[in-house]
């Protein structure tokens, strides 16, 4: 893989894994839209976002966020479990972030290896955003927000 | 804690002196915290003082912790009526950094938060009918603290989410409903 000509590999030990997601449970019927497309290692994620259940004005609450990662099980396991925390920015104003995540493979079987690559994996985080607006903190949980991750 | 039930004296009284073996064994250390912070009802934005009790028990490397968790906020009186939440929290946990006397813990666990809404005796009183209205919910909660330890001493800042599960047609419908702790710690082990 080339970038601005400089080739770049991807170390064995260098393992990334893309997440999108789509919806979340909400205390209303019908739970609340909200996407995101994530990009991680073990270490980090960094990610844009837009929950289209609540507005910053006349607009969907959309920003992009970077949380530090701490594994408990990695992606050398086959499930993977892990707490983040993090933040960034909103059209409503900073954000922190607090993640606790799963990501288990869709397969009917479960090995003692690590965690398969090119595999969709169901990830499911429970997520709390502190939105800081003006002279107030909001605080906003996505409760099971579920979506699709692959590793490569 | 005026909402702790009773039916839970004797359930402790059999605890209490389990937990002072269990700290006595080998490996294991037992930790017992007094928490203070804010906590959040679902769809609301207010911010509502709440106060309870952890108990940790753990291995030694803090590799393993079960802590057993209750929350409360006081009742709220006004305009002829009183209202509040409480909860009980089972946890399994560890810690995910690495530094010895310090670092993040990772929680996670099910419990159940209960509350009500009643009439005072001053509405009651006005020839109202007294009413009470309780709700309870069971779910999954998780927590992330962050903690320092000084001889056996320690202070944690904590989050914690709980996600109520009501019944299957309201998750059917995507409904869960989140409760959220900020709290802060300061506690004892051995």
């Amino acid at each position: 893989m080339c970038f601005c000509g400089t080739a770049i590999t991807l170390a064995d030990s260098t393992r990334y894994t893309v997440t999108v997601q789509g919806l979340s449970l909400a205390p209303n019927a019908g739970g609340q839209d909200a996407y995101s497309l994530r990009l991680a290692t073990n270490d980090w994620e960094a990610g844009l976002f837009s929950n289209q259940y609540i507005t910053a004005g006349n607009y969907p609450l959309t920003g992009g966020t970077y949380d530090w990662r701490f594994p408990i099980c990695d992606d050398s396991c086959w499930m993977q479990f892990f707490a983040q925390f993090g933040g960034g920015a909103s059209n409503a104003g900073p954000i922190a972030e607090v993640t606790w995540g799963s990501i288990i493979p869709l397969l009917p079987l479960w090995l003692p290896t690590s965690a398969p690559r090119f595999v969709p994996a169901l990830r499911v985080d429970i997520t709390t955003q502190l939105i800081f607006i003006r002279y107030r903190i909001v605080t906003w949980s996505y409760p099971l927000w579920a979506g699709l991750s692959v590793g490569f | 804690m005026s909402n702790f039930p009773r039916r839970w004296a004797r359930p402790l009284a059999v605890a209490i002196p389990w937990l002072l073996l269990v700290s006595t064994a080998a490996g294991t250390t037992v930790e017992v915290e007094s928490v203070g912070g804010i906590m959040q009802q679902p769809t609301s934005h207010y911010y509502l003082a709440s106060y309870g009790v952890n108990a940790d028990v753990a291995t030694d490397d803090q590799r393993i912790i079960g802590r057993g968790s209750y929350l409360e906020r006081p009742e709220f009186r006004n305009a002829g009526y009183a209202d509040k939440d409480s909860g009980w929290f089972g946890f399994v946990g560890t810690k995910i950094t690495k530094q010895s006397n310090r670092g993040l813990y990772a929680f996670l666990g099910f419990g159940r938060m209960a509350g009500y809404v009643k009439t005072t005796p001053a509405v009651a009183a006005a020839e109202v009918p007294p009413e009470k209205v309780s709700y309870t919910v069971n779910g999954v909660t998780a927590a992330l603290e962050y903690a320092a330890k000084l001889g056996p001493f320690s202070v944690a800042l904590s989050h914690q989410t709980f996600i109520g599960y009501v019944n299957s047609e309201q998750l059917q419908a995507y409904v869960a409903w989140p409760f959220n702790f900020y709290t802060a710690s300061l506690g004892v082990s051995w």
